[in-house]
């Protein structure tokens, strides 16, 4: 069986997993995939979650939600970080 | 010719010799037992009973064959092999519950050693990335282990990782097969600032927090997290640097020993004081420590090709005379793989630079956050305030270090 890797933005096909037949199907741990062109558009993920642990601590329970909110894209995620900064 | 009747009132049925057939039309009934004249139990012979007892010796069977237990030899026996009714096995031991090697029938298996082959298992299949990022997710687990047949990270391909332990992750990828990592994204592999977290930013007139002490499968690690700086005083004093970690062996492989100690975490600066103050600089995570086991031809091509560095650390608050942050501490990288096809990409393990501090207008400055140490390096003291004007820079993080060998050690 072959799990296909998609941009979570535009669904190009970045690469694939290939389980072998009959063999059970591996979890799937991935937290984003994105294309090339889309992470020198909207940044990484990478880069957002390192952001928001040298602001706010460690817990990345509302890192989660938050980066769901920006529609994963690293402009409005910085955006919204200084907006929350500036309430703390 | 109608055969002749056999006397089954009498102790002995005896055939011709040339052979023959016992003929029961309406069915035959047999009370007691049957057994061959050499039988013994348990040494020669057989034996079937009206109980429906067999005692055999080999015995072939060309259709199925259905039981509700195996006991081999018997039931009584250390040295042996057991198959219960509700499908649970196990070896070495009469019962279940002493077993030291069973599988139970929900595909638990317990073993008091497992000699797993060099490459892993394969369980996650073949992973090939061409383009783009993949990021794992972590999970906040202290070790995370994958087991590919083969990583190919080629063309514009990176594998990234997110949401390390607090202490840090060290993450382990084993290949069956063959490791490709040729892609021209430096780094394709990139887990750098999956270390130990670095220590949080003093607000203003506010410490700051220590980086933490790194996770590692051998040591424990209790002086190796880079100090916060206090709020601004008129010390200014900087952050202490994180000490390295003592080896057990004194290099990083040594027979089956192999030392994985993620990156330690940067301390974080405290804030500065009076008018016009500002929060000091975060820390920076360390990186983590990453072990790749190849058990085909590694074909490593890129240029910095795989990144554990640790993070840098945050400047002050501009303007606000607060320090930076101290740099995370490297990370570890060992590859072994058993042939190659090329070698020359590179690793980078580097600590991660102290934070700027700023300069400003508050009443007193703030030092900066120490760095955190690697496995094998110390990293730098944060820098003290300059005056009542200036933030001082966070400590950088020692260097890690990587190995990219061939496997000697492991079958």
């Amino acid at each position: 069986m072959i799990l296909t890797l998609k941009c979570r933005f535009c669904d190009t096909i970045t690469g694939h997993i290939e389980v072998p037949e009959g063999k059970p199907v591996p979890p799937i741990d991935i937290a984003d995939i994105r294309c090339t062109t889309h992470e020198q558009e909207f940044g990484s993920y990478q880069d957002m979650e390192q952001k928001y642990q040298a602001e706010f601590g460690q817990d990345l329970s509302q890192f989660k939600i938050l980066v769901q909110k920006v529609g994963y894209k690293k402009a409005a995620f910085d955006a919204e970080v200084e907006k929350i900064k500036k309430q703390k | 010719m109608e055969p002749e009747p056999k006397n089954l009132q009498s102790n002995t049925i005896e055939l011709p010799l040339q052979g023959g057939i016992i003929l029961a039309p309406g069915g035959a009934s047999i009370k007691g037992e049957f057994k061959s004249p050499n039988f013994q139990v348990g040494v020669a012979g057989w034996k079937l009973d009206d109980q429906g007892n067999l005692e055999a010796n080999d015995g072939t069977f060309r259709g199925a064959l259905v039981a509700n237990t195996l006991d081999i030899p018997d039931t009584t026996t250390a040295n042996s092999f057991h198959v219960d009714a509700n499908g649970n096995t196990w070896w070495g031991a009469t019962t279940l519950a002493a077993a030291t090697a069973k599988v139970l029938k929900d595909g638990t298996g317990y073993f008091a050693s497992v000699n797993i082959k060099f490459g892993g298992t394969g369980a996650d299949g073949a992973l090939s990335i061409t383009s783009g990022t993949t990021t794992i997710n972590l999970g906040s687990a202290a070790v995370v282990v994958k087991n590919y047949t083969s990583i190919s990270i080629t063309s514009t391909g990176k594998l990234a990782f997110s949401s390390p332990h607090t202490n840090g992750s060290i993450i382990i990828l084993k290949s069956q097969g063959a490791l490709t990592l040729t892609s021209s994204t430096t780094p394709n592999i990139d887990a750098s600032g999956m270390g130990a977290a670095g220590g949080a930013a003093g607000a203003n007139d506010t410490d700051g927090s220590n980086g933490n002490n790194p996770n590692s499968n051998l040591v424990n690690s209790t002086d190796a997290y880079g100090r916060l700086s206090t709020k601004a005083s008129s010390s200014q004093a900087g952050g202490a640097k994180g000490t390295s970690l003592p080896r057990i062996v004194s290099t990083a492989i040594a027979g089956k020993i192999t030392q994985l100690t993620c990156g330690a975490g940067g301390g974080g600066a405290g804030g500065s004081s009076g008018t016009g103050a500002g929060a000091g600089g975060a820390g920076g995570n360390g990186g983590s420590a990453l072990y790749i086991e190849c058990g085909g031809a590694i074909n490593f091509t890129s240029s910095g090709g795989i990144s554990v560095a640790g993070a840098a650390g945050s400047n002050g608050t501009a303007g606000n005379n607060a320090g930076g942050g101290g740099g995370g501490g490297g990370g570890v990288c060992i590859v072994l793989y058993l042939s190659a096809t090329a070698t020359s990409g590179t690793v980078t393990s580097s600590g991660g630079a102290g934070g700027s501090g700023t300069s400003g207008s508050g009443a007193t400055a703030s030092g900066g956050g120490g760095g955190g140490a690697s496995q094998s390096t110390d990293g730098s003291a944060g820098s003290a305030g300059s005056g009542v004007s200036t933030g001082g820079n966070g400590g950088a993080g020692g260097n890690g270090f990587s190995i990219v060998a061939t496997n000697a050690d492991f079958a």
